[in-house]
């Protein structure tokens, strides 16, 4: 079934309560009118046919001749026909008016001795007719027969100007339900727009506030919606740096002292060689989770600024593969330009490296395909795979392995590494490996192809 | 040879750390608070490099790069928060010739001077051409110096090192990740914002000598130098 918008809807309602209106309108303004006029037409022939019956009349008390007293009456009834009844005939006067025509209803009123009134059709064309008995008792009657023609006319004019006028009632029914709509919907409209560019990212756009006062509130409060939320996020993005900024401090002097440290363990009793292990290891991993936490800040804040550039895919994959002490035999990457940041790609690297080596006992191959635009590069080990339930929820922040609390991290690697590879126009999914473990399918744009 | 170092930086804690991990490693370290003091030292001591926080009270960090390389030809290498790319961009843009992320691991900031240092200074380097020139400009490696025509060419130590790295590889051109190598002693994943900054400055003083189409860019592959 269609969706119609709330504008259309409107217009159409707006229409159809015109539309309704106006028929009841019409219609009854014709009933009333018709009635009234023919009630109007009736009584002046009413008047007019006895006139003329009393001038028969008169006439009939002077002459014998039917004939005389017939035109005598008629005489009086001007564009009328009339007839007259004696002795069981009748008398015409005027065109196409057959006694036939008569209606019988009329002929037996005038038969027992009262005047009779009667609309009917005579030769295709509405009259009324109108008898008088000339005598009392006996079988002379006047009859008038006025045509209705000029009056029918005047109808038919009437009901053509009210249907005029019912067509643009409804159109204007429309035209003012399409006028309110746009009236309410416009200032609907602009929020709704305004609403997709923040959405979009643009938290400097407002909606225009419209003067009706009840429309101005939304937009007000919409408004003042989008200041809080842009409030709360630049206090966001605030809290991130300053707390970025007092832990690294710190954070600078705990790891260049665990450094001094270490650079004199062979001097240190056993216990203390173990302490300063301990400490540089858990310094590092300290970084690194700070660092993490800070990376997904300045996503969550919307601060991030990639620095694109067009490097070899192979000598990208071979240097961080020597970096991390990766085999090279395992990496089966070819010659091509592909976009990256670099220092973002080497993170999503470490990142899918060290989850290899803890969750599956390394990576066992770095291969790859490429298609016209992107090339994947598949980061395959050889571990218990991820389960197809877990493939998506293991991307979202804080999702760890379930039976691997104990493996340290932030649990936030796997969702930095979907916002390093959204910003440089590429993406990230697991599937099963052909060593039976998780395959991680980086997805990279390719650039224009060094020769 | 002992390189000595300024290290200018506010966190009087951090200073002392780095420097106990600095000396371990062979380095002198002048220490320097602020900003006004690192300008100061510039002018009593011998330097060789120069390591400057941009966050500091007073005179801020990019100030101070951009008043000492007005007045030195030695490295400065910046610190900044990890990731702060912006600060990046307006450290090198100072004058800054590397940066570095805090929070500096002793070991990975040992590394990254020395190749620095071993680069600016790199007499020890053996390098059979030790004249060289391209059109007119002339390397002269024993003497660190580079000349337009017999007239000598103002250079950093880093511009020194790049307009040499792309003169002795003439005609050849050399891509963004070969000059790092060369200069910043950085394996393929270096900063390539770093080489295009030299490029820029290293351009700007040869039009003030008239060459104005002698180091060109190359499209997706890199820079070369021509006569």
């Amino acid at each position: 079934m269609p969706t119609f918008t709330l504008r259309t809807k409107t217009v159409f309602l707006g229409a159809a309560i015109a539309s309704l209106l106006s028929l009841l309108a019409s219609v009854s303004t014709f009933l009333l009118a018709r009635e009234y006029m023919l009630r109007q037409r009736d009584d002046v022939a009413v008047t007019q046919v006895r006139a003329a019956a009393r001038i028969a009349s008169s006439t009939l008390l002077r002459s014998d001749d039917p004939l005389t007293v017939l035109l005598a009456g008629a005489q009086v009834l001007p564009g009328a026909r009339a007839a007259l009844h004696q002795g069981g005939t009748w008398l015409v006067s005027g065109v196409g008016l057959a006694p036939e025509d008569l209606p019988a209803d009329l002929v037996r009123n005038l038969e027992t001795g009262s005047a009779a009134r009667q609309r009917a059709k005579v030769q295709f064309e509405t009259a009324i007719i109108v008898g008088f008995p000339l005598q009392t008792p006996g079988d002379t009657w006047f009859v008038g027969v006025v045509s209705l023609k000029e009056l029918e006319r005047t109808l038919l004019t009437l009901r053509g100007a009210l249907a005029i006028g019912a067509i643009l009632a409804i159109v204007g029914g429309g035209g003012v339900g399409w006028w309110l709509s746009r009236r309410v919907m416009e200032p609907l409209h602009d929020i709704s727009s305004t609403a997709e560019q923040i959405s979009g990212g643009d938290l400097t756009k407002r909606a225009k506030e419209p003067r009706e006062p009840d429309l101005a509130r939304i937009a007000q409060t919409f408004n003042e919606m989008t200041d809080s939320l842009r409030a709360r996020i630049d206090r966001e993005a605030r809290f991130g740096a300053v707390v970025s900024h007092e832990l690294r401090s710190p954070l600078t002097v705990i790891k260049g002292a665990a450094d001094l440290i270490a650079a004199r363990r062979e001097d240190l009793p056993p216990r203390a060689q173990l302490g300063s292990d301990l400490l540089s290891e858990r310094v590092i991993m300290f970084e690194k989770i700070l660092n993490d936490l800070i990376e997904i800040n300045r996503y969550q804040s919307g601060t991030v600024e990639p620095l694109l550039e067009e490097l070899s895919a192979r000598s990208l994959v071979e240097t961080l593969s020597h970096r991390s002490g990766i085999d090279p035999r395992i990496i089966e990457v070819p010659e091509m330009a592909v976009v990256v940041d670099v220092r973002r790609f080497q993170q999503v690297f470490e990142n899918l490296n060290s989850n290899a080596k803890l969750y599956a006992g390394g990576l066992v191959a770095i291969r790859s395909k490429v298609t016209s635009s992107h090339i994947e590069l598949y980061f395959d080990d050889a571990g218990v795979g991820v389960a197809v339930a877990d493939s998506s929820r293991i991307f979202e922040p804080f999702v760890r392995g379930v039976q691997h609390s104990a493996v340290p991290g932030s649990g936030l690697g796997l969702s930095i590494t979907v916002e390093h590879l959204r910003v440089m126009g590429g993406n990230v999914q697991v599937t099963k490996s052909p060593d039976g473990g998780a395959r991680f399918v980086v997805v990279l744009r390719r650039g224009e192809d060094f020769s | 040879m002992n390189f000595r170092v300024l290290f200018v930086e506010d966190d009087s804690k951090i200073r002392q750390v780095i420097s106990a991990s600095l000396s371990d490693e062979g380095f002198e370290v002048v220490e320097a608070p602020t900003g006004e003091f690192a300008i100061a030292e510039v002018d009593l001591t011998a330097l060789d490099l120069a390591i400057i926080d941009l966050r500091l009270p007073g005179i801020n960090g990019i100030d101070v790069v951009r008043n000492l390389r007005q007045r030195t030809t030695m490295p400065l290498v910046i610190l900044t928060a990890h990731g702060e790319s912006s600060d990046v961009v307006t450290g090198l843009e100072a004058g800054a010739d590397d940066f570095l992320y805090k929070p500096i691991a002793a070991k990975e900031l040992v590394a990254r001077l020395r190749a620095i240092l071993r680069r600016a200074t790199d007499s020890s380097t053996p390098d059979p051409a030790v004249a060289v020139s391209v059109g007119s400009v002339s390397i002269d490696a024993s003497l660190h110096e580079a000349t337009v025509a017999g007239a000598r060419l103002h250079l950093t130590r880093t511009e020194f090192g790049v307009l040499r790295a792309l003169v002795q590889a003439s005609p050849a051109t050399l891509s963004r990740q070969e000059l790092l190598e060369a200069v910043w002693g950085y394996d393929y994943l270096g900063d390539s914002r770093l080489v295009d900054m030299q490029i820029y400055r290293i351009r700007q003083k040869l039009e003030a000598h008239g060459l104005k189409e002698s180091l060109l860019t190359v499209r997706g592959v890199g820079f070369k130098i021509v006569p």
